[in-house]
């Protein structure tokens, strides 16, 4: 169905990026398919930016995209989606969530966090199929903070079918393990959303 | 026939599961992005039950985990040493006297190098020292070709009884990929060390100098072996060349492919750096119409070409780096089609704010900091006005508000020596040195040996989490036990500096910075050297082990001044939704805001404790 599927990972580090990039790396092995991914870290362990990218298909050569060229993005934060936008073209799905991470300038008051409204419009003008989704809120919901990513990629599959949703929830009960309950429970709501 | 798993592994597993298929026995590294994750690896396939093997452990640092793997192979059993490029630099010393030793069993030396750079301090490309070491190199593309390589280059480390340099980059390190694995396989192997002057003992001129023609020609063998594990290889038949390695071989062939242009082009894909394949490069020349050559950092590879073009007298045109592409950053697919095709690519031209990594929340340097602020300020001087000297850990991300506290970092141990070297110059003022317990240990402690011989007035605050942290929480000589299992001796690290002979020594907990400014004061204008041990667990562990307290605010006594967040700097605390508040799952319960809250707004409850006013 898709030859060849690329995503991008934006995010701050300690939201499970990495975490998300290596369920769909699983899930795409599952499927028979080759898969590649990267990562732009920062040097530390938390806050700093973070890039993933991911490739899917029968033959991968890289782990990087192209600038303009990602079937999709995943905006875990969305000053890292726009940090990320580089990537995004007119046919590329964003799913966001749009609640802030304010840095470290924002926190000691020398700068302010940019205006919601201005970066989700940046966004917009790239793309017509931008979903903004509230993944950390419906998280709550469920008790699991730490499935809100699961949350993203549940509606980015049920737009885009890129990999089979039991291969996914397989791939997240082996990442996962006895914490996979709550994700995969998050992931059918994001495909539901 | 060996049985075959499809395994999901990131380049640096991929190495890890190649070696214990090559049968290793010995494995050693000091921590470094990006390249922690090999010996992280190995340690917990030992912790799982899955290898048994007679030691993986990390090392106080590069030179001396090289050393160990040096002595391991001169045994007889396979060893491997892992380092990012700048720990090769520390490794540098053992790692030129090891050709003329040479090995018996295969030694990788494994060397990460980061374009970008994302994580290192130089953007320095490590391929230099195959020529500068006498030692060969070959550099994989992917995790896939990074678990080959690793077998490939313990048999050609035993063909010519040398050890191997492999060189990776950030993309081959940290890229995940499906690999097809082997079973790994159990070290085949009887320690044994028998006399061999000549080759072990560089104290004889005579012999070093043999020695050296020997290496040479063992060196001079590397390019048809190269040829025998098919190292290097030509793609294609078209008329316009390009010569490529590393992950960039992969950017040029999905390029080439997906712009249906592999009929026009003719690859060369060298696996092999050093020594540089003279054959197979000679008869690409003279079959191709120009050249583009394709490598990560450094133009190594289109010197190497043009001065072999110039021997052999081919007059094709040769251009890499020096021409085409960016001089200093990482090569991406778009550079590459940019020069194949001609194709712009977009860049974001919005501003955006930066958003570097801050201190933790609950970080134990962030109480260090605030101390070393106020009592730098109580001993009657400026934030600002005297120098603090900073090293490689993550307290050197103090240099971001609120504290912009560093005004050096250098290289692993240079915060105390360049420290000396101020005031060995006559400078006036008080100066401070702060290090990380591993780096100190690492090489800081030469530095200090320096520092406490020469007498020099200085202020050393070692910053104790009691690991190493940046790089994923990797053991220090304070670790009891090892993820391997490995019971160790634990060092103390008040009785280390002791030791020493520094007389004025404080330990002091980050949590409560009133202490650490306290000491301060007291130390810094004292005579001599004096050094504050500021102990607590990286807050990361804490918080995995298992915190008991979390901070709140009442939100009656708080005027929402913003004095927690401009004096902590906790990413704990949120100022958004225009009124401060505790990320409570964020929270490690540290009291360092409560402490410094002026209207006693800040509480603090037991986990599972409903919030009560006291």
């Amino acid at each position: 169905m898709y030859s060849e599927y690329s995503i991008v990972i934006a995010g701050v580090g300690g939201q499970g990026g990495l975490t998300l990039s290596r369920v769909i790396a699983t899930a795409a092995t599952l499927s028979g398919l080759s898969i590649k991914t990267g990562e732009t870290l920062g040097m530390a362990q938390r806050g700093g930016s973070v890039q993933s990218y991911l490739k899917i298909g029968k033959i991968i050569r890289s782990p990087l995209i192209k600038k303009g060229c990602a079937d999709a993005l995943i905006g875990l934060e969305p000053l890292e989606a726009v940090r990320a936008s580089s990537y995004v073209g007119p046919h590329t799905k964003i799913v966001l969530d749009p609640n802030p991470i304010p840095t470290i300038f924002n926190l000691v008051g020398k700068e302010d966090y940019p205006s919601i409204e201005e970066l989700l419009r940046i966004l917009k003008e790239k793309t017509n199929q931008f979903y903004i989704i509230q993944a950390r809120r419906e998280a709550e919901k469920l008790n699991a903070r730490q499935s809100a990513n699961m949350i993203l990629l549940g509606k980015l599959i049920s737009l885009d079918a890129f990999l089979p949703s039991e291969k996914i929830e397989e791939a997240i009960r082996i990442v996962l393990g006895e914490k996979a309950g709550k994700a995969i429970a998050a992931f059918r709501i994001g495909m539901n959303l | 026939m060996h049985h075959r798993q499809n395994l999901v592994l990131m380049g640096n597993e991929a190495i890890a599961y190649g070696a214990l298929t090559a049968g290793l026995a010995v494995a050693s590294g000091y921590p470094g992005t990006p390249s922690s994750e090999v010996i992280d690896t190995l340690l917990e396939l030992t912790a799982s039950g899955k290898i048994n093997r007679p030691y993986i452990e990390w090392a106080v640092n590069e030179r001396v985990a090289f050393e160990i793997c040096l002595g391991a192979s001169l045994s007889g059993v396979r060893s491997l040493v892992t380092m990012k490029g700048p720990g090769l630099n520390v490794a540098s010393d053992p790692l030129l006297s090891s050709a003329y030793s040479g090995v018996e069993a295969g030694m990788l030396i494994l060397v990460a190098d980061d374009p970008g750079p994302y994580t290192t301090q130089t953007e320095q490309d490590s391929r230099w020292y195959g020529e500068f070491a006498k030692l060969p190199i070959i550099e994989p593309s992917d995790p896939k070709e990074a678990y080959e390589y690793t077998i490939l280059g313990y048999e050609l480390s035993e063909k010519i009884k040398l050890p191997v340099i492999m060189r990776t980059t950030t993309r081959v390190n940290h890229t995940v990929s499906d690999v097809k694995v082997k079973e790994f396989v159990e070290p085949s192997y009887t320690p044994s060390f028998s006399k061999n002057p000549k080759r072990y003992l560089r104290a004889v001129m005579t012999w070093n100098r043999e020695r050296h023609g020997e290496v040479l020609e063992a060196l001079d063998k590397v390019e048809s072996l190269a040829e025998e594990f098919r190292l290097n290889r030509v793609e294609g038949l078209g008329k316009l060349g390009v010569v490529c390695s590393g992950a960039a071989y992969t950017y040029v062939l999905e390029v080439l492919e997906k712009n249906k242009l592999l009929d026009k082009y003719r690859i060369l894909k060298l696996g092999l750096i050093h020594p540089i394949p003279k054959k197979i490069i000679t008869e690409f020349l003279k079959e191709v119409d120009s050249v583009i050559v394709v490598e990560e950092i450094d133009p190594y590879i289109e010197m190497k070409l043009k001065a072999l073009a110039y021997d052999e007298g081919l007059q094709v045109k040769i251009m890499g780096r020096q021409e085409l592409f960016p001089r200093v950053g990482e090569l991406t697919p778009d550079d590459i089609e940019s020069v194949i095709i001609g194709r712009q690519f977009k860049l974001n031209n919005v501003a955006l704010p930066m958003r570097p990594p801050p201190l933790c929340p609950g970080c134990p340097h962030i109480g260090t900091y605030m101390g070393l602020k106020m009592g730098i300020s109580r001993a009657g001087h400026r934030w600002g006005e005297i120098p603090i000297m900073g090293d490689i850990g993550c307290y050197a991300l103090g240099l971001n508000p609120p504290f912009e506290a560093i005004w050096t970092e250098h290289s692993m141990g240079a915060s105390i020596s360049m420290a000396v070297g101020l005031k060995a110059a006559g400078y006036p003022k008080p100066v401070v040195a702060v290090i990380g317990d591993s780096t100190f240990y690492h090489s800081g402690i030469t530095s200090l040996i320096e520092a406490i011989h020469k007498d020099v007035d200085l202020l050393v605050v070692i910053m104790d989490n009691l690991t190493v942290a940046m790089t994923g929480h990797q053991a220090t000589p304070e670790y009891e036990l090892s993820i391997s299992g490995r019971r160790m001796k634990r060092l103390d690290l008040e009785k280390v500096v002791r030791g020493l002979g520094v007389e004025r020594i404080a330990v002091v907990d980050p949590y409560n910075y009133r202490d650490v400014s306290e000491k301060v004061r007291e130390f810094i204008h004292q005579p001599g050297v004096k050094v504050i041990i500021s102990k607590r667990a990286c807050a990361i562990l804490e918080k995995r082990a298992g915190i008991g307290q979390v901070c709140w605010i009442d939100p009656e006594k708080c005027t929402n001044c913003l004095a927690c967040l401009k004096l902590t700097g906790c990413p704990a605390l949120s100022p958004l939704e225009g009124r401060v508040s505790i990320i409570e799952s964020e929270c490690v319960g540290c009291t360092l805001c409560m402490q410094v809250c002026p209207y006693n707004a800040i509480l603090v409850r037991k986990i599972g404790v409903a919030k009560i006013n006291v």
